[in-house]
């Protein structure tokens, strides 16, 4: 599970997030949704040990990313939005590459399973290079499964995806949470997000604007009683709203 | 290039500039560079003073000055400045001179500017880097150069001598690529070219491989005096002065003796650039010319390289050549096994070859000459692996200066940070000690059939104890390479790629750097490897194996804690840290 407590990070004079806490039990999906600098990137990019908060703790399956960096990171798998490829291992050396870093002994077999699911069988001695830039996120979501991760941070998930793309990583996303993956996921999709996550926080400048299910945030502001999500979205993220949390 | 266009590169050129000097400025506030500047700043400001560049009584010139402005130094430097350049025209080194940005890719290629307007912004923004360079040369290297001339004489000098270079790169990669999309026609239209290389190629090729030799005649002299007297007499040969005539105009005013001498010189080298000037663009009209008459087929490539553009020029991966790698075990080892792929497929064995060409030929030379062969295999051998020692980390760079800018990626990674930085270091120092180690037993063994070997004991010792003093040299070397690069990213070229001449003054600044730390490093392994030998004096062939052991082992140790100190730093930093570098 992840736990997040009064999380904070300090840019200067610029504070990026400030006070959040939350967390996400086995087989739950989040989002986080916000508008553009809201802090969501900030956020995924302090739980995956990338960066160090300025206040606050991160827990990744029972272990503090900062204080207990190798166990928790040994649990989850970051995929950015903008997949990071090495330029010279090819499709499959990069899935040998990543079966050594978590020491998955059954590495062929997952990988071939993983690799025809995703579409990219026939890419296996491709070079990043030679992919197009759906074909390389479907490869960095490739390495970030091969492990079986307990905790998922997804950012952007489906950016450079088909529609084919879109509708299997959707499913493979409920299908780790339903494995028992606690999931984290930021995007701006709302349908994608009013989907697949069982909560939701919405960030506006950095700080939880509404914390909880869809039917909870209607429930606490009854002014947006019937609305959409993309309605809910927009009051609470627009100036002059107000937090609720 | 109409106004709107040319207006807005050079408000990108300048914007970017300024940017750039305010973003340094405000990294001054960070400690750890705001020492590093007082120490850099520091050393110029006495390498100001001690050289009289403020105004000060000149000092004596210095034995480098002596040599630079030495006639055998003039007449060989023409030489060898055709032999630096000769790469370009044989590998693919110089495609890397034409190559753009992502964003300038992204926001300069769709945009209505042309393909020589590019190029002229590429040639613009190119010296920027060199005025750094050039004012870190003449600040490191004072009266060495251009001595009796005034230093401005030789910064700009030198400044002619470096853009011509990288214009001669330009063209030569503008050759290449032309020749890749477009086969013999693009070679017809660049025969000029062609033949002068060749023409230089073969002079420079003939003098050292047999009038060298046969002007020299034996000489009571050593080997080396005998060489350089045979190589300047071949080479003050007139119809070889004219033909290296246009190296020796664009050398000329960088080593002028005096201020009279100077400005002749200036004359000739900047008429030489212009024609480089004019031969790069040039070709490049002559690249859309052809464009517009070729067929439909042709125009839709054309249209790609358009897209494309000159990025990043594609290498041939050899992708077949891999290393095994179990699922099992430490994870660390999985990043040198990533990093060695990296090593195994941008290795050129072509750049490799033109590497040992010469001190090859000077081993078959020097061997010939003193009728010794094993004694000149086994010198140049161990020549090679000092050069590679000294300088081979600048070159192999698979490990985080290469990373950095994955910074993402390896901190998601579950290794400790202190294991990162030792995979890495390894990653670029293994391969090279291994190499080093090669060469050196190769020189062992033919030292041990020359006519002066060694005592077999000690030649024994040191052959098996060789591995461990150079992978704690090595590591050594490693350790304060990837060092600087994380604690100072913004001071250091981080990727692949090394830069090319403009960034000559960096690097010779990086060197200094270098030199200044191991130095400092090997103090403490060098005073207990001799105490301990003075104290037991054991006979030579144990004080041999247990000095290079011992002193292995405490370099070893000393990276080990300095492997510890930048896992912390490593953990600490940021990817915007190394981003906005």
């Amino acid at each position: 599970m992840i736990v997040v407590r009064d999380l904070a990070k300090q840019y200067g004079t610029l504070r990026a997030i400030d006070a959040l806490s939350f967390a996400v039990q086995p087989g739950e999906v989040l989002g986080l949704v916000g508008p553009n600098g809201a802090g969501k990137t900030t956020t995924l990019r302090c739980l995956s040990g990338i960066i160090a908060p300025t206040v606050g703790t991160v827990s990744l399956g029972g272990h503090d990313i900062q204080r207990d960096p190798v166990p928790a990171k040994r649990a989850l798998a970051f995929i950015p939005d903008e997949p990071h490829l090495f330029d010279y291992l090819t499709v499959e050396e990069h899935l040998r590459f990543v079966a050594r870093l978590y020491n998955v002994v059954d590495a062929d077999s997952r990988a071939g399973q993983l690799l025809a699911e995703l579409e990219l069988s026939d890419k296996r001695t491709a070079m990043p290079e030679e992919l197009s830039r759906g074909m390389k996120q479907k490869l960095a979501i490739a390495c970030g499964l091969l492990h079986s991760p307990s905790v998922l941070v997804l950012d952007e998930p489906l950016t450079g995806l088909d529609p084919a793309g879109m509708r299997r990583m959707r499913a493979t996303i409920a299908g780790r949470a339903k494995a028992g993956a606690a999931v984290v996921l930021s995007s701006h999709l709302l349908h994608l997000v009013e989907e697949l996550c069982s909560r939701i926080l919405i960030l506006r400048h950095g700080r939880a604007v509404a914390y909880g299910s869809i039917a909870d945030i209607v429930a606490a502001n009854p002014a947006l009683q019937g609305r959409s999500l993309e309605d809910v979205f927009i009051a609470l993220t627009s100036s002059g709203a107000v937090s609720n949390q | 290039m109409t106004t709107a266009p040319a207006g807005a590169l050079a408000y990108l050129i300048a914007r970017t500039m300024r940017n750039r000097i305010i973003s340094m400025a405000k990294r001054l506030r960070q400690p750890r560079y705001a020492i590093g500047f007082v120490f850099v700043a520091g050393y110029f400001g006495l390498m100001v003073w001690s050289t009289g560049l403020a105004g000060r009584s000149p000092a004596p010139a210095t034995p480098a000055a002596g040599l630079l402005g030495g006639d055998t130094f003039r007449i060989i430097a023409p030489a060898a400045l055709a032999l630096f350049l000769l790469p370009y025209w044989f590998t693919d080194s110089a495609l890397l001179a034409i190559a753009f940005s992502r964003p300038e890719v992204a926001m300069l290629f769709p945009a209505p500017v042309s393909r020589r307007a590019l190029l002229l912004y590429k040639i613009v923004r190119v010296q920027v880097a060199t005025i750094i360079s050039v004012t870190i040369i003449v600040l490191l290297w004072g009266r060495g150069l251009a001595p009796g001339a005034p230093h401005w004489m030789a910064a700009i000098g030198l400044f002619t001598l470096f853009a011509t270079m990288h214009l001669h790169r330009m063209g030569a990669a503008l050759v290449q690529v032309a020749a890749i999309r477009h086969g013999r026609s693009a070679l017809k239209r660049n025969w000029l070219s062609q033949l002068v290389g060749l023409v230089v190629t073969a002079t420079v090729i003939s003098v050292i491989a047999s009038q060298g030799f046969t002007a020299a005649g034996d000489s009571p002299a050593g080997p080396l005096t005998t060489f350089l007297n045979g190589l300047t007499a071949a080479l003050s040969q007139p119809w070889v002065r004219v033909v290296l005539s246009p190296f020796a105009l664009v050398v000329a005013p960088a080593f002028a003796r005096s201020a009279t001498e100077w400005w002749p010189a200036f004359a000739g080298a900047v008429g030489v650039l212009a024609l480089h000037l004019v031969w790069v663009l040039r070709s490049h009209a002559a690249f859309e010319e052809a464009a517009a008459e070729q067929s439909t087929k042709l125009h839709a490539m054309i249209e790609q390289f358009r897209k494309r553009g000159f990025v990043e020029p594609e290498r041939k991966i050899k992708r077949r050549l891999t290393i095994p790698l179990a699922p099992g075990g430490h994870p660390a080892v999985a990043l040198v096994w990533k990093n060695s792929l990296n090593f195994v497929r941008t290795f050129r064995p072509l750049q490799l070859a033109m590497m040992l060409l010469v001190p090859l030929a000077a081993a078959g030379y020097f061997g010939w000459k003193s009728g010794d062969v094993h004694t000149a295999v086994a010198g140049i051998s161990a020549l090679f692996a000092l050069i590679l020692l000294v300088a081979g980390g600048t070159s192999v760079r698979n490990d985080l200066r290469a990373d950095l800018l994955n910074l993402s990626s390896l901190k998601t990674m579950p290794l400790r940070g202190s294991t990162l930085v030792l995979a890495e270091v390894a990653s670029s120092a293994l391969p090279l000690a291994a190499i080093q180690c090669l060469l050196l037993w190769v020189a062992a063994l033919a030292l041990q059939m020359s006519r002066t070997p060694m005592p077999s004991s000690e030649a024994l010792a040191l052959v098996a104890t060789l591995p461990f003093g150079l992978i704690g040299l090595n590591l050594l070397g490693s350790t304060i390479r990837n060092g600087v690069a994380l604690v100072f990213p913004a001071w250091v070229r981080l990727g692949a790629d090394g830069g090319g001449i403009e960034t000559a003054g960096q690097a010779m600044l990086g060197m200094l750097v270098m030199f200044v730390a191991v130095v400092g490093l090997l103090v403490v392994p060098a005073g207990v490897t001799l105490a301990l030998v003075l104290l037991v004096r054991p006979p030579p062939a144990v004080a041999t194996a247990v000095g290079v052991v011992l002193g292995a082992a405490v370099v070893v140790a000393e990276c080990h804690v300095a492997t510890l100190w930048l896992g912390r730093v490593l953990e600490r930093t940021e990817p915007s840290a190394v981003a906005a570098s």
